[in-house]
């Protein structure tokens, strides 16, 4: 072959190379730009926000209205409140899941007993009925426990997570040989200290996704919230924010103020982890 | 091993661990189940039952049988919320996952350079709330003033050169529009996931068979639609499968860009059956017809699944 086609066809394929570059970065740009346009209108006032042309970069003034729209948000919102109920739903939801699957996953995945396929079917198909099946009657039931505008009304059904269980039962099994529990058993280890001393500590890439998905699940999610909490002093970020969107008169300005806030934490935690948050939940969605 | 322990002694221990082999599983599985029968379990079964009743919250549920299903089966906005959903979720699934294959495979390239970066910004949209987010695609969509609008003042001119006449400015939220600015977001919010799976995927697919497709002088073109694309087709089902359950109960944004009413001033453009759903119970106060139309649209679900396994299994 001559020479010179071989560096010419070489350097059409570098073009042809950084060209599939472009595609990928306007999609990063568009997926960023929403983020960027958040926290650009959490600093200008309303009047900025509608004017023409429409703001697009920081204006010297932006610390004023960024104070100044933060004090609208906790004037018009139980925002602190909010926030606190926030966490408090989602890190309670988080655990208790993560609990209770392990040890039903552990369950399932380690011993032979009578109803287990009866069990584990019945969980597998609520796996697949859509949300609004249950939302109506989970309110009459929560209304008639009295439970309306408490954190557990919204953390307790989410704990009942069954792909959680599914989810632990595949990596049990996959990743725990069951010799192992019965070496741990002839070392004389109760039942839940093999659980907790020898299986727990194998299991915790899965544990790790499963918290993850169930956090960012229970700290987004927003139907139930609205259901649940009736009252503004116990909503959850998302019910606040779309509250504050359905006002007579809606400052923008706030709202973004109050989104900024609640997506903070998690795409810091992001920023920080993503490499491993990502491959944990792909391997959530994937194995389960 | 401890050899003086008598043999009395070794039956019981072998009688007592039996027992306890026997309890354990259910030591094991009731917290989680208890839980499940008061928080999954009782709602469904209660919601079949409700399914069945006239109730509007608080005076005692009146026994009507299948009248409810019938009701809902007949109403004309049943049908055109569900309509709205399915409309929303194919302007928005379809594209998606076309856009999210063709980045898997690129990124999937050894050539390719800031993949970690190039996944982690594909992968925010996910882990970002969904409120969040629609609020300020709310802003994008204004109508004087809205960002998207701006935009295509600069763009208008060429599109009309071209013969796209349009009528500016555009309203984003009237008319069918509603459903591809919906669409829009949700694309935006599960390209990047997709992509991330389907790369999962493609790093599954055994690299001798590319090096062999290569070697043969395949394309790259022909090595994605006829060597990638086949292999990844148990990927590509669970993405649409995910897609369509996700996509046939979307609620949160459009709830957020028109409101729980759906768009009522807007003809209901906007109301997807999940927010049909939401009002019937907890605007309009009829327990039992929520239910109901909940119910069909776990049927309606079912059945698109049912299809798009059909779909992946015959070719």
């Amino acid at each position: 072959m001559d020479n010179t086609v071989t560096k010419g066809a070489y350097f059409g394929d570098k073009v042809k190379r950084s060209l599939l570059y472009l595609p990928l970065v306007i999609w990063s740009i568009i997926t960023i730009f929403p983020f960027f346009y958040m926290i650009l209108l959490a600093t200008k006032s309303s009047s900025q926000i509608f004017n023409t042309p429409p703001p697009l970069l920081f204006s010297s003034d932006a610390i004023k209205h960024l104070l100044q729209n933060y004090k609208n948000l906790v004037a018009s919102t139980e925002f602190f409140t909010n926030f606190l109920m926030t966490v408090y739903v989602a890190g309670s939801a988080t655990i208790l899941s993560l609990i209770f699957c392990s040890l039903s996953g552990y369950g399932f995945a380690m011993y032979e007993f009578r109803g287990k396929k009866l069990l584990f079917a019945s969980m597998l198909i609520t796996m697949m009925i859509p949300t609004v099946v249950s939302i109506v009657p989970y309110f009459a039931q929560m209304r008639a426990f009295g439970w309306l505008n408490t954190g557990h009304a919204l953390y307790l059904p989410v704990a009942a997570n069954a792909f959680g269980v599914f989810l632990m039962r595949q990596f049990i099994t996959v990743s725990v040989p069951p010799s192992l529990v019965q070496a741990a058993r002839i070392d004389g280890a109760s039942e839940f200290q093999t659980y907790y001393k020898i299986v727990l500590p194998i299991i915790r890439p899965a544990l790790g996704s499963l918290g993850i998905i169930v956090f960012l699940t229970t700290w987004n999610d927003f139907m139930r919230a609205l259901v649940i909490m009736t009252d503004k002093a116990f909503y959850t970020i998302p019910v606040a924010l779309n509250t504050m969107k359905g006002m007579q008169s809606v400052d923008y300005g706030a709202i973004m103020v109050g989104s900024s806030i609640s997506i903070l934490p998690i795409v810091l935690l992001f920023i920080f982890m993503s490499k491993w948050i990502i491959a944990r939940v792909t391997e959530g969605a994937v194995k389960g | 091993m401890d050899t003086s322990i008598s043999h009395e002694t070794a039956v019981k221990h072998y009688k007592w661990s039996k027992r306890r082999m026997k309890m354990a599983p259910y030591m094991f599985v009731s917290p989680f189940f208890i839980v499940f029968a008061v928080f999954m379990a009782f709602p469904i079964v209660f919601s079949l039952i409700l399914s069945l009743n006239q109730w509007n919250g608080i005076r005692p549920m009146k026994f009507v049988g299948v009248d409810n299903f019938l009701f809902i089966l007949r109403a004309n906005l049943f049908w055109k919320t569900l309509g709205n959903t399915f409309a929303i979720l194919i302007l928005g699934a379809l594209p998606s996952h076309l856009i999210a294959l063709s980045f898997a495979y690129m990124l999937n390239q050894s050539y390719m350079k800031f993949k970690n970066l190039f996944k982690s910004i594909l992968f925010m949209p996910y882990i970002t709330s969904l409120v969040a987010i629609a609020l300020v695609f709310s802003i994008f969509y204004g109508y004087h003033t809205g960002f998207l609008n701006y935009m295509l003042k600069f763009i208008a001119p060429i599109l009309n050169e071209i013969g796209f006449a349009i009528k500016m400015p555009v309203e984003w939220l009237k008319g069918e529009l509603t459903w591809v600015s919906i669409a829009i977001l949700s694309m935006w919010r599960w390209t990047g996931w997709n992509a991330i799976i389907y790369m999962a995927g493609m790093q599954g697919i055994d690299s001798s068979i590319y090096e062999a497709a290569r070697i043969d002088g395949a394309s790259g073109w022909q090595i994605f639609f006829r060597i990638t694309i086949p292999l990844l087709k148990p990927v590509i089902f669970f993405g649409s499968t995910m897609s369509i359950i996700g996509g046939m109960q979307s609620f949160d944004d459009p709830v957020v860009l028109l409101g729980i009413g759906g768009g009522a001033a807007n003809a209901f453009m906007g109301m997807t059956s999940s927010i049909y759903i939401y009002n019937n119970a907890f605007r309009w106060n009829s327990f039992g017809l929520a239910a109901a139309a909940s119910y069909v649209l776990f049927v309606i679900i079912m059945i698109l699944t049912w299809i798009n396994t059909k779909v992946f299994k015959e070719k």
